[in-house]
C-alpha cells in the first residue's frame, strides 16, 4: 500500500475545515468512509492520493430513521434495522458479502468509484496495456474500452443502493468548504466514468432524506450477478410503485444500475407505459423500451448482449408485483 | 462445481488476461456450494507409497459430466464448451428455439434418452463384467492381490509372514553404511515387497 497521511476528524466541521485547508495548500486527497473500496484501489495504485481524511469518527454522519439515512450508516445496520424501506433493505441485503456489508458505508456506496476491467488491475498490469484513461498516470492514454478517444471514461457503476434510492426519490445532502446544498439523487450523477458525480473538491456527502410518504411506496429489486454471495451488480432493476386500490399504479418508477457509468432513472419510458396502461403486457413493453435505451459496453464479466437481455427479464420480475392480484 | 459452472480465464484482445484477480475468476463461494459428502473406501495400494491412494483430481473428473447431464435434462441443450455461464446456456437455448423454430423457450420439445450406437457395445460388456465379478466372489481361491488392490491380508500381521511371495530386506545397503549421516538409522530401514515374477 503506497504511504498516505490519514486525518481522522471528530465533528464535520473539523473534517471541512482540514480538507479546505488541504485545497489551499494545493494537496490532493480523497475522503475514506468504510474503506472497502478506496483502500482496495490503493493497494493496486489507483488514483492514490497523498492524504486521506477518514470519517470513521464523525458520529453526527451516523443518525438512521425512515426518512433520514445518515452517510456513515453501515450498510449492515441499513439491512437490520426496523425501520429501513423493505425495498431499500433488499438492495442493501444484496452488496457484497457479510463482512463488506459491516465495514462498507451508505455514502461510500453511493459514491463507489466506476469499475472496468481495464482498471481494476494491478500496477504492473495496467503498465502492461500503457495504462487507460481513468488511470492514465499522466500519459493522457486512451480509454482500452472504446478506442482512440480520451475524453470519456465508460467504466461501469456498479452499486446498488442507487437506483432504488433515486426511484424513492431520495435527495442527498452534501456539505463543503463553501456551504451546504442539496439535490434529488438522479441530479447527483454526472455521465462520466471519472468524475461520476457532482461533488466539488472539498464536498462530502452526509446524508439523504427519503420524502414522508416513503411507506407508501412498493416495489422490488432485482440483480444480476454469476454468484449469489458477492459480486459486483451486473444489471440492477428497481421498481417501486404506489397503488389505490386500482389494478393501474398511480405512480411507478424504474431504476438500473451496472450498465452505464451513472444510474439511470428511466421516467420517459414509464411515463408512456403508464399513458397506455394494459397490466403484464405494458410491463413487456416497458422492459423492452428500457433493454433499448441501457447501453452497456464491454468491461464487465458478463457480455453486452447478455445484461440487455438480462434488464429485460429483471425488469419484468422486478414489476411482477404490480399484476400479481389483478388475475 | 468451479470449472464446470463459472471458472474461466477471460482474455482481451490484446492477449490479456482480464481476471486475474479473485473477485473477477468466479471461483464458488460456499453459499453456491453444495454440501459434500465424502464416501472413505480404505484400501492398501500396492504403487502407492505406504500404501496410499491417490486423492484430489479423481473425485473431479465425474462432476463435470453429471451437471452437463443435469442441464441436458433441464433444459435439453448440450454444451461442448466450459464453463456453462448463464450468459453461454441462454445463447444454446437461443440457437436450439431458432433451430426449432419455436419462439418460446417453454414450447422446446422435452430432452429425451435416446441411445447412441455405442451402448449395445457398453451394456455388453457391462453384463460380461457383472458375469466375471460374480464369478470371482465365489471363486474359494480368492488372489491377494484383487483388481490390482491388496485385500485379504491382515494388516496387524507383517505381510511376509503370511505370504511368502513378500520379499524383507532388512540389511542395510552399501550407501547407508559408507555415508555417516545415513549410518545411524539404516537398521530400522525394513523394506517389504511384493515379487509377482516368481
Amino acid at each position: 500500500m503506497p504511504p498516505f497521511q490519514l486525518h481522522t476528524p471528530t465533528s464535520l466541521d473539523e473534517a471541512i475545515s482540514i480538507s479546505d485547508e488541504l485545497i489551499s495548500e494545493n494537496k490532493e486527497f480523497d475522503w475514506v468512509a468504510g474503506g472497502t473500496d478506496l483502500l482496495p484501489n490503493y493497494k493496486w495504485h489507483l488514483n492514490v492520493k497523498p492524504n486521506v481524511i477518514s470519517l470513521a469518527k464523525i458520529s453526527e454522519l451516523t443518525e438512521l430513521n425512515e426518512t433520514h439515512i445518515g452517510a456513515m450508516v453501515r450498510l449492515h445496520d441499513l439491512v437490520q434495522s426496523s425501520v429501513t424501506h423493505p425495498v431499500l433493505a433488499k438492495a442493501a441485503d444484496t452488496i457484497a458479502s457479510v463482512m463488506v456489508r459491516r465495514s462498507g458505508t451508505v455514502g461510500g456506496n453511493i459514491c463507489l468509484d466506476t469499475r472496468c476491467y481495464w482498471f481494476n488491475q494491478t500496477e504492473q498490469w495496467r503498465e502492461s496495456i500503457d495504462w487507460c484513461h481513468k488511470c492514465d498516470c499522466g500519459t493522457e492514454a486512451d480509454c482500452r474500452v472504446i478506442p482512440n478517444q480520451n475524453t470519456l471514461c465508460v467504466a461501469t457503476y456498479q452499486a446498488d443502493l442507487a437506483p432504488v434510492l433515486m426511484c424513492l426519490g431520495a435527495t442527498i445532502h452534501l456539505a463543503g468548504p463553501n456551504g451546504i446544498r442539496s439535490m434529488p439523487l438522479s441530479e447527483f450523477f454526472q455521465l462520466d466514468g471519472m468524475t461520476r458525480n457532482v461533488l466539488q473538491p472539498g464536498e462530502l456527502v452526509t446524508h439523504l432524506t427519503l420524502p414522508e410518504d416513503v411507506a407508501e411506496w412498493h416495489g422490488d429489486y432485482q440483480k444480476l450477478r454469476q454468484r449469489e454471495s458477492w459480486d459486483f451488480p451486473e444489471a440492477g432493476v428497481a421498481a417501486v410503485w404506489k397503488k389505490n386500490g386500482t389494478t393501474k399504479p398511480t405512480e411507478l418508477k424504474v431504476a438500473t444500475t451496472g450498465l452505464e457509468s451513472i444510474p439511470m432513472l428511466h421516467t420517459k419510458e414509464v411515463d408512456s407505459c403508464l399513458n397506455d396502461w394494459s397490466g403484464a403486457e405494458s410491463i413487456n413493453e416497458l422492459a423492452e423500451s428500457i433493454r433499448k435505451s441501457v447501453k452497456p459496453v464491454q468491461n464487465t464479466w458478463f457480455s453486452p448482449s447478455y445484461r440487455r437481455k438480462m434488464v429485460k427479464v429483471l425488469t419484468r420480475r422486478a414489476c411482477a408485483g404490480l399484476v400479481e392480484g389483478d388475475s | 462445481m468451479g470449472q464446470v459452472l463459472s471458472e474461466e480465464m477471460k482474455y482481451g484482445r490484446s492477449g490479456h488476461l482480464m481476471n486475474p484477480d479473485l473477485l473477477d475468476y468466479k471461483i464458488p463461494s460456499v453459499h453456491e456450494m453444495p454440501e459434500v459428502f465424502p464416501i472413505i473406501v480404505e484400501s492398501n495400494d500396492p504403487e502407492g507409497p505406504f500404501g496410499a491412494k491417490e486423492a484430489g483430481e479423481g473425485p473431479l473428473l465425474p462432476i463435470l459430466p453429471a451437471v452437463c447431464n443435469a442441464v441436458y435434462d433441464a433444459v435439453g441443450v448440450r454444451t461442448a464448451e466450459l464453463p456453462i455461464t448463464p450468459e453461454r446456456l441462454l445463447r444454446l437455448i437461443e440457437r436450439k428455439c431458432k433451430a426449432e423454430g419455436v419462439d418460446n423457450p417453454i414450447k422446446l420439445p422435452s430432452p429425451r434418452l435416446e441411445y447412441s450406437e455405442l451402448q449395445a457395445v457398453l451394456s455388453k460388456r457391462a453384463e460380461e463384467h457383472s458375469k466375471r465379478d460374480l464369478e470371482r466372489r465365489l471363486n474359494d481361491n480368492r488372489q491377494p492381490y484383487y483388481n490390482g488392490a491388496l485385500f485379504g491380508l491382515d494388516p496387524t500381521i507383517p505381510p511376509d509372514e503370511v505370504d511368502d511371495k513378500w520379499a524383507v530386506n532388512v540389511i542395510p545397503s552399501k550407501e547407508y553404511l559408507s555415508n555417516p549421516r545415513l549410518a545411524g538409522s539404516a537398521w530400522k530401514h525394513t523394506e517389504r515387497r511384493h515379487r509377482s515374477d516368481s
